[in-house]
Order: structure tokens, then sequence, then C-alpha cells
């Protein structure tokens, strides 16, 4: 069922192609599969859930649009096309079928009333590229239904079309290491307590009491994160973000101990830090042993060199700089570009072919152009 | 774009070298004169003062609360004593502007989290510049009681401050951009000191912090000319 | 910072310069010329005359786009306006912020009411632009256009004292945005928003006379902030605070 699919009905709310893929959420045995649809407009992807009828595969879920707070209900039917003819899609398609996904979509919590059309056109793009959403998944100013660098947009990442991560890292006062973006305790990130000040000058005690994200998730230790990456879900790619001053060691002590259980659950999932500055830099230097840690580096291309960072990820304002990511990765190097949002350019930016991944608020627009890309 | 904007900045220079050099022309009488609704020609300027304030009284925190539920037997207590202080230049004319600070309570709770006491006190200190404006437009002379009525405003920082005292002892800080508005009266009590109540509504918008305050005030008219 | 950007901060201190000289000038002669009291306040000035204003606005970013760093960003604020008939005008105004300019030229049609009350309706064109050059940071460039088709109503209170209200629309014509070599165009037509703004012009020592006042603009996007690529499909608002001094 994965594919690039042309949009008859339903095209000028969605675009005249979309890109279908499936992920799945793992819960001790038991494994949720998920379709999600990517579009072209408005950062628009649908999150659906598929239910075997008796004759047919019926995909419930939502779409929603990221840019703007439209959304809506949807309720899909796979059929497949035989002689021109639609059936029931049985889970097998004869050679000359292809598949329709029919149904309607609608607006709000109101039942989907609006026509929707999807002809299955061709498989997606096969080349290999990093989707990696940015702050675990997703930002908060996007109004998902899970906050940023929380557990539970750990979980809808893959949904939102990553392929892989990044999460913000500080330590706590009693320096236990914990996701969270800002310099300080804000209304952006949390619900209100009256409290304020940097996460630093908290406990982790007082943290975990006190504090919840804007969804009421709490706090997530960088322990408790990296436990959902391997064990629930199917993401391949952790960047953590290095927003602390001081010792790496505590950090490189998790980032080894789940690189060791993702290989050990037969994962291919690769956790690695990310050094955005020369106070991070020196921490990383200072590190007794550098063996298995693997790293990206934000900085220049002389300094990614002279570390020896397997990742080099320089900021997008700089453009596509073509002729240094071309030698980094002549010398074997994986390249990203961060944090890009701007759909035109994430579309330039995978038309060109150069880079490796791309992190951004909107992986399902990365996914769009990467999956639709010719 | 490397191009252009140099072209603009040749355009400007042109332009405003025209500014200048019309600025030194001596006027010539125009039989044309505007559409004027302004035939006032004040003459006589002044006086003009430096006015200070000092205030105290009772807030109270008039915006929502979440008290987090880890709080056990919490108690909240909205009502606190602020203090403020204002520096005003009043001109002669009736928008006054100046600076006001001062440190108001907003709000605080207690309460047990597993049978240990947590405590929360939230204040602010605005930093604000203030514009203030008698009502004696409305109606009457300058000794009307309009004359000693009075709508302030302000806009600026609030450095939001909060205490924690659980598992320790935690002040935190953080700075939000937010407003005031407030009307006074005042009564003349001397020739330089004036007793002023006054009522106010002070918002740190993105701490979402607000709170109302009445406040009994002393205005010293330190320097006039 | 790079020698290109440097010669770019050096010219556009010369300007800013250059911009001062016919404040000062004017300010010196104040005394023997007809009192200039207004700028935002629907009168035209006497034909063939300039007034003009120099002061700072400041604009509140949104925290959609700068998050936990909520400021108020500053930048010089010139408006120059020249009589053209008794009650037609041109109204230029400059906005600065070195890195970041903005430049709007229009014409007002401005009357009185009654003897307190005055009208006036214009359209102003505005021509943004903005150079980052930052090692490791930006490469980044971007122009553009928009216009304001604009009402304002004014009432003269007792005292000198001027209160004008006006209502904006912002309205799109074209955006480029340059990073290193790529660069993205949109030039189709599309309201980005709209802005309220009140004032009040009043003497504030001797025959010098400030406009105060507070606009708030609901707008998709903000010039001052295009470095931060707005991604967002909805009005965002930009409050701002105007002081200036009417020369």
């Amino acid at each position: 069922m994965e594919g690039v699919y042309v949009v008859s009905d339903g095209s000028t709310q969605f675009g005249s192609e979309v890109a279908l893929k499936w992920s799945y959420l793992l819960e001790g045995t038991d494994s949720t599969h998920y379709l999600s649809v990517f579009t072209g407009i408005d950062a628009a992807y649908f999150n659906l859930e598929g239910s075997a009828q008796t004759d047919s595969l019926v995909m419930n879920g939502y779409w929603r649009k990221l840019v703007n707070a439209d959304i809506g209900l949807a309720r899909l039917v796979v059929q497949a096309k035989h002689n021109g003819r639609l059936q029931a899609f049985t889970g097998k398609l004869p050679v000359g079928d292809s598949l329709v996904i029919k149904g309607l979509y609608g607006a709000g919590k109101d039942a989907p009333t609006q026509p929707l059309t999807l002809q299955y056109a061709r498989p997606l793009n096969k080349r290999p590229f990093s989707i990696m959403a940015h702050r675990s998944g997703g930002r908060t100013a996007d109004l998902l239904p899970a906050s940023e660098n929380s557990v539970a947009i750990i979980k809808l990442a893959s949904r939102l079309g990553a392929t892989g991560i990044e999460m913000d890292v500080r330590y706590t006062k009693d320096g236990v290491p914990v996701l969270y973006h800002d310099n300080t305790l804000n209304l952006r990130l949390i619900q209100k307590n009256g409290l304020t000040g940097s996460l630093e000058s908290y406990t982790y005690k007082q943290l975990s009491a006190l504090v919840r994200l804007v969804n009421g998730e709490k706090i997530p230790t960088l322990e408790e994160a990296l436990e959902a990456v391997v064990y629930n879900t199917d993401l391949t790619f952790v960047w953590l973000d290095t927003k602390y001053a001081g010792p790496m060691e505590p950090v490189q002590a998790i980032q080894q101990k789940y690189n060791q259980k993702a290989k050990q659950a037969g994962r291919d999932l690769t956790i690695v830090i990310g050094l955005p500055t020369t106070d991070a830099l020196d921490s990383y230097k200072a590190l007794e042993s550098k063996a298995n840690t693997p790293i990206l580096c934000e900085l220049d291309t002389a300094i990614t060199r002279s570390i020896g960072a397997g990742i080099w990820a320089p900021r997008w304002t700089l453009g596509p700089q073509t002729d240094e990511v071309l030698a980094m990765k002549a010398q074997g190097r994986t390249v990203y570009v961060w944090t890009l949002d701007e759909p035109t350019f994430i579309e330039k930016f995978i038309n060109q072919n150069r880079f490796d991944g791309i992190l951004s608020n909107y992986s399902p627009v990365v996914a769009f152009y990467h999956y639709t890309e010719q | 774009m490397n191009v252009r904007l140099p072209t603009i900045t040749w355009l400007l220079v042109l332009l405003l070298l025209s500014l200048s050099a019309s600025a030194q022309q001596v006027r010539r009488a125009r039989r044309m004169v505007p559409d004027s609704i302004d035939t006032k020609k004040d003459t006589r300027r002044g006086p003009y003062t430096i006015v200070a304030t000092a205030g105290s009284g009772l807030s109270y925190y008039a915006t929502h609360v979440l008290i987090p539920d880890a709080l056990e037997q919490s108690h909240l207590s909205r009502f606190g004593v602020p203090a403020s202080f204002r520096l005003m230049w009043y001109p002669d004319h009736r928008l006054r502007i100046g600076l006001e600070s001062g440190w108001i309570p907003m709000y605080s709770y207690r309460g047990q989290i597993i049978g240990e006491p947590a405590r929360v006190n939230i204040s602010v200190i605005p930093v604000l510049v203030v514009f203030s404006m008698p009502l004696a437009w409305i109606s009457g002379t300058d000794r009307s009681i309009a004359r000693r009525m009075a709508v302030t405003v302000g806009s600026g920082y609030y450095l939001n401050q909060s205490r924690l005292r659980y598992g320790g002892d935690v002040i935190g800080s953080k700075n939000s951009l937010g407003w005031m508005a407030a009307s006074s009266y005042t009564q003349p009590i001397g020739r330089r000191f004036r007793v002023a109540g006054e009522l106010k509504w002070y918002d740190a918008v993105s701490a979402e912090n607000a709170a109302f305050t009445a406040e009994v005030q002393l205005v010293w008219r330190a320097f006039s000319w | 910072m790079t020698t290109v950007r440097r010669k770019r901060i050096r010219g556009y201190l010369f300007v800013v310069f250059l911009l001062g000289i016919p404040f000062f000038a004017s300010a010196q002669s104040a005394e023997s010329k007809p009192r200039k009291s207004e700028i935002y306040f629907p009168q035209a000035p006497l034909p063939h005359t300039w007034r003009n204003s120099l002061g700072l606005v400041f604009t509140t970013t949104p925290p959609e786009l700068t998050e936990e760093v909520r400021v108020s960003v500053p930048a010089i604020d010139l408006n120059f306006q020249r009589g053209l008939t008794k009650r037609l005008f041109f109204a230029g105004r400059f906005q600065t912020q070195f890195v970041q300019n903005n430049l709007s030229l229009g014409l007002r049609w401005a009357r009185p009411i009654t003897d307190r009350l005055a009208v006036s309706a214009g359209y102003d064109v505005s021509g943004w632009g903005g150079a980052l050059e930052i090692k490791d940071v930006f490469s980044s460039q971007a122009y553009g256009l928009e216009s304001m088709p604009n009402v304002s109503v004014g009432y003269r209170l007792k005292n000198d004292l001027r209160l004008t209200v006006k209502s904006e629309v912002i309205l799109d014509h074209y955006y480029r945005s340059e990073v290193g070599t790529l660069a993205i165009v949109r030039d189709r037509l599309q309201v980005n928003g709209f802005a309220f703004t009140i004032v009040l012009e009043q003497p504030f020592y001797h025959q010098r006379y400030v406009s105060a006042g507070f606009r708030a603009a609901y707008s998709n996007f903000n010039w001052q902030l295009w470095s931060l690529y707005d991604t967002f499909d909805r009005n965002l608002f930009y409050p701002q605070l105007i002081f200036a001094f009417i020369l």
C-alpha cells in the first residue's frame, strides 16, 4: 500500500499528489500499525489506523495542517481497481490491478462529508534519506497533540514522517539528564505553576513533582526517552542536542547503554551526541574515552574533520554550500542540514540531492518531498 | 540584492539632502493654506515639573492559577502588600511621561507532597515607561475634580520571581514583557505635596501574571520651573 | 563579522547621519517657522513644506516565532511628509535596524469635518530588505514589496492634544528570499493582515511636539522578522510602541 498516490477528489485541500507510508508502535508485545499520508500543501498529514472489516480494509483517523490550526476526521476504504472496476481489497493485488483509496474527510469534530480519492501512481522514492523531527518529534507551537520533548511526541514522530529525532538534553540541579529545550521554565513549554528560572536550578525530584509539560506530560529523563525510542518505535536515528554546560560523561554513558540495548533488541538505531557550540566541543574533548561515542558536529568543516565526527550538520540558512558538502561526503561523512521548515526551500534542498537528511519541525513536508521525488 | 541595496541607499541620500536643503530655506508667505483646524497659538510655556510618587496598599492576583496536582491539602493566597515608585515629567500639556518600578506580590500556594511540606511564592518587579494624562479635558477648570483625576498606562519589562521551598530552596526569575493601566485621584495637601489614591492593573503578559492593586500614594513635586 | 557586513553597516550609519541633517536644521530654526504639531493627525502640512518626525518604534516579537525570547525590538523611525495641495500630501516613512530597512512612500488626502474632527485616506507602498552575513550562521537575504491602504480619524482635544486612530490593510505584493545560491519568490497579491494605530500628539517641551502611540498589527508576515522564516499560515499579533519627536 505504500506509495505515491494521485489525488482526484480532495486535491484543492491536499494537493495533487500524496505519499502513503506505514509505521508502527510497539507496546510490550502488542504492535499497532499506522498509515500516514504526507501532502504537499500546508504541511498536512493524516494519521490513520487500520481496522479489517468483513470484506475491506478501513482506515480511520484524523488529518491536520501544521501551518495553521485546520484539523478534521477521515475515514478511508482501501479498494482494488480491477479491469476499471473498484472492488474490495483482499490484501493481495493481482498483476495489472491498482489500489484506490476512497473515503471522506471532514472539518473539526464533524463527521467526514467531503470526498477524498487517492489512486496509486508509483512506489515511494527509495533513496536513503534521513527525515529528522526536531524536538523529539515536533514543536509545541505547531499545536501537536503531544508536547515537544516528551515521551508522547517520540511515539508520534514516525507517524509525522520522521525516521529519526533530535532531542534537547539538559541536566537537573542534581545531575539527571532530562529533555527540555528552553533556558528557563516558561509557559511556552510547561503548564502554569508559577515557577521560573532555569531548569538547572531545580532537582529532578522538584521537577517531577511540580512541573508538567503543556499537554500534561512529565519532563522525561533521557533514559525514559531512549527507552521509548528503542522499545516502542521504529526510529533509526537519535540526535542528542547538547543544551547543557558541563561534563558529557553521564550522557555518553546513557548513549552507549542504549546503543547497546538497541543492538541487543535487533534494532537498526544510532544514537549520536550533537556538538552545537565550542563549549560542547570542549566537553567532548574532555571525555576520557571517545570510543563508541558517535558524534555530530554543527561547527565548521575544519573542526568537524579535526575531531573525526562522522556527521557534519550546518545550518540551512548558510545555503546549500555545495563544495563543502561534496568535500565532506567524499571523506565518507554524512551531511545533514538543520532546522529547515520553509516548504519551498525543503523541496529545493531535496531536489539538489546532496544532503543525507534534513532536520525539521515539519517532518511531514520533508517526507512528502523526499518520497515523491522522482 | 547586492545591486539594489546601494541603489536604494543613494536614492535615500539624495532624498534626504533635498530635505536638508528645504529645511534651510526661508519660507515665503503662501497664498495657499492647509485646511487647518488648529488656530491656537500658544506663546506662554511651562511650568515643567519633575514629580516623584511612592505608594503602597493591597494587591489581588486576578488571573488564573494552576496548583500542581501533586500538592495535597493545598492552600492558595491571592492577596499581598505591594510597593511602587514613579518618577514623572509633567510638561505644560496633558501627556506626562515617566518611569515606574516597585515590588508586587502575585500569589502564593502551599501544601504537602507525600507528607513533605511545599510552598511557592510568586512576585514581580515592574520596570515600566508610563504615560499619564489628567482628565481635565473632559470638563471644568484646573480646580475641577477631573483635573485631579488621571489615567496612566505603562509598558515595559517585569522581572517575575518565584521561590520554591520543597526539597530545598530555589529562587528563580524570568523577564517578561507587560503593561500596566491605572486611574488615580490626587488631593493637594501643600505646595509641593499631594496624596493620591490609585487603582492599578499590572499584567506581565508572557508570564501570565496579573494583579489588581489599590494604593495610597505620596506625591512630591520635586522640581518645577 | 565579515567585511561586506561592516561596509554595509558603515553605509547605513552614513545614511542615518544624513537623515539627521534636515531634522537638526529644522529644529534650529523652529521659532521662525509655523509650528509642526502632527504626523499622524489627519491634516496636510502647508503646501510645499516638509514636516518630519524622528523617533523609535518598538516591536514585540510573537512567542510563536521567538519562543521563550520575547523582546521589544527597536527600530529608528523617520517620517517625512510634504504638502502638495492644501489637502493632499506626500507621506514617507523610513524604519531601519541597519541590517534591515523599510522605506514607505505614499499619498494622503485629508480634510476637516468639524473644527475638531478630521479624516484622511491614503495609500502607502513600502519596500523592505534585509541581509545577514554571519559566519556559520547566516548567508541570507530577503526583500519584498507591500502596500497599505489606510484611513485615519483624528480629534483635537483641548490644549493641542490630538488623538488619531488609523486603520491599515497590509497587502503583500512580492517576496524574495535567498540562502546561499538558492532563492524563492512569491509574487502573488495577498492580504497579509491589518493594523490599528492609536496615537496621541501634543507639545512636550516648548514648541517641540511628540507622537506617542500604539500599533496593533495582526499579520501573517512581518518584514522585521524575515530572518526567522515564519511558516505559520495564521495571523500573529505584533504590538508596536511608537514614540517620536515632531521636527
